[in-house]
């Protein structure tokens, strides 16, 4: 078994992810076969989980960017706002792809005005953040109001034309449905996944995956990456190495912005099809808690943000498929149970056992799960993450302080 | 001073009448300083002395007033650490600059960063950072894991790495500042092999220290600083620990009034084999003893970080000893809250006052309640008594001769000394029965000096029990009945303060002389 | 802190010249005029209708920029606020319709009930941070979703008054008993001459008890001078005797405790109950901008409350008007960040004086104590 390890702290990132989306696919698939709960994988079910899981990923990759230069970015939220905003703007006076670039450009101005607070003033970052969700609000409120009639406008008309859709497989298309049908186990629930990623998916989710290994890249094998996340580590020790700590930071959250613009923007061309307000619906917040939970680390993240995503898209499910997740956690925890014996972790098994008895009785017992709390799973995850497993996380280690030089 | 006989080699460093200023005070005056090229040069001194602003003028986070600087033989003018890197300057701080989460590679590369060729000049040349990192690693004998994260490195280890990162920079110069304060002696061997090893490669070293026995060891010349200037400069065959002591210390000492001894047999506070371990580094204190009776001042002398803080932290609670026990009043109060030893009548001047004696922002009187938050005048139940805050502050203002406009003005608008006169009056007033002096007249004015301890003489005379840290022997010689002498943690001697002489407190103080705890 | 009282008043009138100057701004670039939008605040937003409507949201903004100044006084953001009191809200309500009391005694257990649900949901974030350094604005920020989320499902689940009393999802309707009176008597016995059908809430009474509980509670009580000790300056503070953790927790208690009582007066007043509308959203973030906008004074934070209702109040006639009343939103986010930014260049220029009197003072490193150099 040591082998095993030694083995897999060699296999790269990319093919860990691997494993680790086989596993869940192996578990809900199994789920699926327990309960009869077909539209689990069904390649609807994973199309609106991906779809759902990019404003959110988005999002906690602009919470990366920024925290890892060291400033906490709250005003997430406001930023996704002014994507929306804007992205709808654009693309009814313009264009779709003038949308998305006026989308992440209305995010960064938000961006900027964080950091001239936090960077420039040496504001509180959560004070700056929390600011800029009420301005970002308002701002939205008041070009609608301004732009599209009506004092009391709450919404723009529909975007006339949309982001292009791609089919990055198409002669694979019919056969991977065609094996999608059959319900046989792993094999077909693999077949949806793959067709939902690769066909008719818009080309603004295709730049957003894009976008995970091109942070990685830049944050972990360029100089400038190095500085930047050194400057959220020990901002003191860049400085004295000649490392300019501001424009690091400013770097970060003006990306962050970007990001959350371009999140914003996604809501619009992913969904409504226009702006309307309030519709970054907290999505800002469960950002973040995809990038904590992914332990501000750009896999993890997306991660995070697709077991969220999926969590989303339960919500306009029929009952049983959301029943069905109970057991997809039962399973879960039985293997966490099992790995934690294997290490002989025993509180953590016992742990894990009630956790797994707990789920089969709530399934047993009920015929659907409240649907209430549906939305709000990625909090408790996050919560629960945070209590039990705030050891294993690295947040960097200089994050949320605000940095003078020559100390305060 | 001797001059040194001409050589072929310039010298690596040559200061000379350096000059510094600051508001208030001459850190640097009339230093002179001449290292060879290729030697391990120690500078000794005591803290307050002036060696970090030296090293800091050196090292380019400085400029000098006066003087000239030298290096390599061309004379040079640093207007940031930068320019002194490019010359060859490296600095290893005493409190490393290493960021935990990052690799040793990504620390040592960090901000000087190689870059592979055209067409991927965007990313790191990982691979021949690491060769170069083997490379100095093999030469200078200094063995780093690169994929390592400097959070689970060992002191010793971390050490390596900040050499590391001078040495990859092309330092040729390196300064050491108090580099075995944290190790433990394995890893003091270990680093002096390692500057042994750098010498024989044409390193010149600069060592900052207090340590005469390890600088005796491992130096070729040693330069003594006191009082902001250099006084010696020796050679380790020519002299002993006892006279560099002497030199560091001043061969004057102030002679202690003769008075009746007010020292009763009644022990007020017992430290009994307290220690506090550190993981991975040598204990901050380790088996301490002693005793404080009635109407007797113990006062510790010592090197500021051997101990003194931590000392101070265990007898008021604020960090858990790993072993041994306090007994105040008769009552065994190790597991005690800080709060129950104040209210018990443990009172305390702390060394920094800004950071652990006062509320800057808060009126003088909210100050005066400060630690005394739970008993009368301050407090009536659950609330707190403003009549009785103010009168009594208003007492300490007249009988302490704080000199402010009203007791309504907020701490931080008064002088260092006048808010330390506060300080004592306010844990005087409340009436305690063993108290804590940590360097209770730092940063106060002559006057306000001669004030406090007044003040803590008539205390004494009263009964009061008086634990007394400070690093300033006129203080400790004058004010103390028994003279303890606290060095790595350990309480290494007990002398008696009239007959003490100046190199007998130095050596103990340097660790020249290792004596048995008392 | 005295000498400082009008740099205090400045920032803030600051910050509301800089938001008056920008939103004029912007409309300037609309086909809005300006001149019509301060207009109408200015006139139409002193009217009675609008000054009662500003009162009645003043108190619970209030409430809550009291609860939020609880925490930053001993350096803690209970961003958390935003859940406590819609849970609070909820749970005193249904306790409310639960019994039948007499009348005093009805509202004393609607409030205690909310205060105590408050307290209970802002201790998670508290022992949260405490046992295991978990950062109180991630855990609040879930804790407020999560809020939500329970609150909806309690709602739909067992609190939910039956479809006959009303179309609208709320809890049972309470009792006579449990409602306030409003203040309409006295004020036109006083001659005012109110019209009945704009109620002046009583409920400012209830505001100004937290206030002065605020007041008390921190600056005459043993646990007060704790508080702010523990925020002015947490190594003094530990050094004085104050138990850290145990402090965070009871911080978050009696933050908790207030934002509680936030959301109660539309419930014990005309409405009754708990709707999506008798407690609105908002107020716990509300309550952050007035807290800082008071600097945590109970005083100040009445003026912040006054001001933020009134610029909410005036939202109506600008819209009867055809203006867009968004420009009162933007304004009271371009106030709040000039606010803080003034404050913290205040800050910086007092604590680079304070530094160079001090070096003056202190010997700067050299030997001897005292201001000259030592001899040789």
């Amino acid at each position: 078994m040591k082998r095993l390890a030694t083995l897999w702290s060699h296999v790269p990132a990319w093919g860990r992810m691997l494993v680790y989306l086989s596993g869940g696919i192996a578990v809900l698939s199994t789920a699926r076969v327990l309960t009869g709960a077909g539209q689990l994988t069904a390649e609807n079910t994973f199309r609106s989980a991906i779809e759902l899981s990019v404003p959110i990923a988005l999002a906690g990759l602009g919470g990366l960017w920024s925290e890892r230069a060291g400033v906490v970015n709250i005003g997430l939220e406001g930023m996704m706002a002014l994507g929306t905003w804007f992205g709808a703007y654009g693309g009814i006076a313009y264009g779709p792809w003038w949308g998305v670039l006026l989308g992440v450009l209305g995010g960064a101005i938000g961006a900027l005005l964080h950091t001239i607070a936090t960077v420039g003033f040496g504001v509180d970052h959560i004070i700056s953040g929390v600011s800029i969700n009420l301005l970002g609000v308002g701002v939205t409120e008041f070009l609608t109001s301004v732009s599209w009639g009506g004092a009391s406008a709450k919404e723009s008309p529909a975007i006339p034309d949309n982001v292009v859709r791609l089919d990055l497989l198409p002669f694979l298309k019919d056969p991977l449905r065609e094996l999608g049908s059959q319900n046989r186990f792993f094999i077909s629930d693999l077949a949806d996944l793959i067709v939902a990623l690769t066909t008719g998916v818009s080309a603004l989710i295709v730049i957003a995956v894009a976008l995970f290994p091109l942070t990685w890249f830049v944050l972990w094998r360029t100089p400038v990456g190095l500085r930047l996340r050194s400057v959220g580590e020990d901002p003191d020790a860049a400085d004295s190495l000649g490392v300019n700590v501001y424009k690091m930071k400013v770097l970060g959250v003006m990306v962050s912005g970007a990001l959350a613009g371009l999140g914003g923007v996604s809501l619009v061309y992913l969904f409504s099809g226009k702006f309307q307000s309030g519709q970054t619906g907290g999505r800002g917040f469960i950002g973040l808690a995809a990038m904590i939970f992914g332990n501000w680390r750009p896999g993890g993240l997306l991660a995070g943000a697709t077991l969220f995503g999926f969590m989303d898209s339960m919500q306009s499910q029929i009952d049983e498929t959301a029943h069905a997740l109970l057991v997809a956690a039962a399973i879960v925890f039985v293997g966490a149970g099992l790995w934690s014996a294997y290490r002989r972790r025993w509180v953590g098994a016992a742990v894990f056992a009630v956790a797994t008895g707990l789920c089969i009785y709530w399934y047993e017992t009920t015929e659907k799960l409240p649907r209430e709390l549906i939305p709000y799973f990625p909090h408790i995850t996050t919560l629960l993450v945070l209590v039990f497993a705030s050891q294993r996380l690295r947040m960097p280690a200089a994050d949320g302080k605000i940095w003078r030089r020559g100390g305060r | 001073m001797p001059e040194p006989p001409a050589t072929a080699t310039p010298p690596a460093v040559e200061l000379r009448n350096i000059v510094k200023r600051f508001p208030g005070v001459i850190a640097n005056r009339d230093v002179n300083l001449h290292v060879e090229h290729a030697t391990i040069h120690a500078i000794v001194g005591e803290n307050g002395a002036g060696k970090s602003t030296l090293m800091k003028i050196l090292y380019g986070m400085q400029r000098p007033d006066e003087g000239t600087i030298e290096v390599n033989g061309a004379p040079v003018s640093f207007k940031s650490p930068t320019e002194a890197i490019e010359v060859g300057i490296g600095m290893v701080h005493q409190h490393f600059m290493l960021a935990d989460n990052l690799t040793v590679l990504e620390n040592v590369v960090l901000g000087y960063e190689p870059r592979k060729r055209f067409p991927r000049q965007f990313q790191v040349d990982t691979a021949a950072a690491r060769a170069r990192i083997a490379e100095i690693g093999a030469r200078y004998g200094l063995p780093v894991d690169p994929d390592a994260l400097v959070e689970g490195l060992g002191v010793g280890e971390r050490q390596r790495v900040e050499i590391l990162k001078v040495l990859y920079r092309g330092a040729t110069i390196l300064i050491l500042d108090e580099p075995t304060a944290v190790l433990v002696p394995q890893e003091v061997d270990e680093l002096f092999a390692n500057l042994a090893e750098l010498k024989r490669e044409g390193i010149t070293i600069l060592f900052i220290s207090h340590k005469l026995d390890e600088v005796l060891s491992v130096a070729d010349d040693i330069t003594v600083i006191r009082a902001g200037t250099t006084v010696a400069t020796r050679r380790p065959d020519e002299v002993t620990a006892h006279q560099l002591a002497e030199l560091m210390v001043g061969s004057e000492l102030p002679t202690p009034e003769t008075r009746e001894s007010t020292v009763t047999d009644t022990v007020e506070l017992e430290v009994d084999g307290v220690t506090i371990e550190r993981p991975g580094q040598r204990p901050a204190l380790d088996g301490v003893s002693f005793s404080v009776r009635r109407g007797e001042i113990v006062g510790i002398a010592g090197v500021e970080g051997n101990g003194q803080t931590e000392l101070i932290a265990a007898i008021m609670g604020l960090a858990r000893t790993s072993a041994g026990t306090i007994t105040y009043d008769g009552h065994d109060i190790t597991t005690w809250s800080t709060r129950r030893r104040r209210e018990a009548g443990i009172g305390y001047i702390p060394e920094d006052r800004h950071r652990h004696g006062l509320l800057l922002d808060a009126p003088l009187w909210e100050n005066q309640i400060l630690g005394h938050q739970s008993q009368e005048p301050n407090a009536h139940g659950p609330w707190i008594d403003r009549e009785g805050a103010r009168d009594r502050t208003t007492e300490i203002v007249e009988r302490f001769d704080v000199r402010t406009p009203s007791i309504d003005v907020d701490a931080h608008a008064l002088s260092g000394g006048n808010q330390q006169k506060l300080i004592v009056g306010r844990e005087l007033m409340a009436e305690p029965t063993f108290m804590i002096a940590a360097h209770p007249t730092r940063g106060v004015d002559v006057g306000a000096q001669a004030a406090i301890w007044d003040q803590l003489r008539d205390a004494r005379t009263a009964g009061l029990a008086t634990l007394l840290i400070s690093a300033d022997l006129e203080e400790l010689i004058g004010l103390s009945d028994t003279l303890l002498v606290i060095f790595e943690g350990r309480i290494v001697a007990q002398l008696d303060p009239a007959t003490a002489t100046p190199e007998q407190l130095g050596s103990y103080m340097t660790g020249a002389t290792q004596g048995a705890p008392a | 802190m005295k000498q400082r009282a009008s740099l205090q008043i400045a920032a803030p009138v600051l910050a509301i010249g800089v938001a008056v100057l920008v939103s004029g701004l912007m409309l300037s670039f609309t086909e809005y005029s300006a001149f019509d939008v301060f207009r109408v605040i200015g006139t139409e937003g002193f009217s009675k209708i609008y000054l009662i409507e500003t009162v009645n949201r003043a108190a619970p903004y209030y409430i809550s920029g009291c609860a939020v100044a609880v925490g930053f006084k001993m350096n803690l953001f209970n961003i958390g606020v935003e859940g406590q009191y819609k849970l609070a809200a909820l749970l005193a309500a249904a306790a409310g319709a639960a019994v039948t009391l007499p009348a005093p005694l009805h509202v004393l257990l609607i409030m205690v009930v909310a205060m105590v649900v408050g307290a209970a949901w802002a201790s998670i974030p508290g022992v949260l941070k405490a046992t295991r350094g978990v950062s109180e604005v991630i855990s609040s920020i879930m804790l407020n979703a999560i809020a939500l989320g329970l609150s909806a499902y309690m709602l739909g689940r067992w609190l939910r008054a039956p479809a006959s009393v009303s179309p609208v999802v709320g809890t049972k309707p309470l009792a006579d008993s449990a409602r306030l009176p409003t203040l309409n008597p006295l004020l036109n016995a006083l001659g005012l001459g109110i019209p009945d059908a704009n109620r002046v809430q009583s409920y400012i009474f209830v505001a100004a008890a937290v206030g002065i509980a605020f007041y008390v509670i921190i600056w005459r009580t043993r646990f007060g001078y704790d508080l702010r000790a523990s925020g002015s300056n947490p190594e003094a503070a530990t050094a004085s005797g104050v138990d850290a953790k145990r402090m965070i927790i009871t911080a978050m208690l009696l933050s908790g405790g207030f934002a509680g009582l936030i959301g109660l007066n539309n419930i014990m007043g005309q409405a009754g109950r708990y709707t999506d509308v008798s407690v609105v959203s908002g107020l716990g973030f509300t309550g952050i901008a007035i807290a800082l906008l008071g600097r945590n004074h109970p005083v100040g934070i009445a003026l912040a409350a006054l001001l933020w209702a009134f610029m909410d109040a005036v939202q109506t006639p600008l819209s009867n008007e055809g203006l867009p009343k968004q420009i009162t939103a933007i304004m009271q986010g371009i106030t709040v960040l000039s606010v803080v930014i003034a404050y913290e260049v205040v800050r910086r220029a007092g604590a680079r004086q304070q530094a160079a009197a001090l070096r003056r003072d202190d010997d700067g490193g050299a030997a001897a104590p005292g201001p000259e150099v030592a001899p040789a």
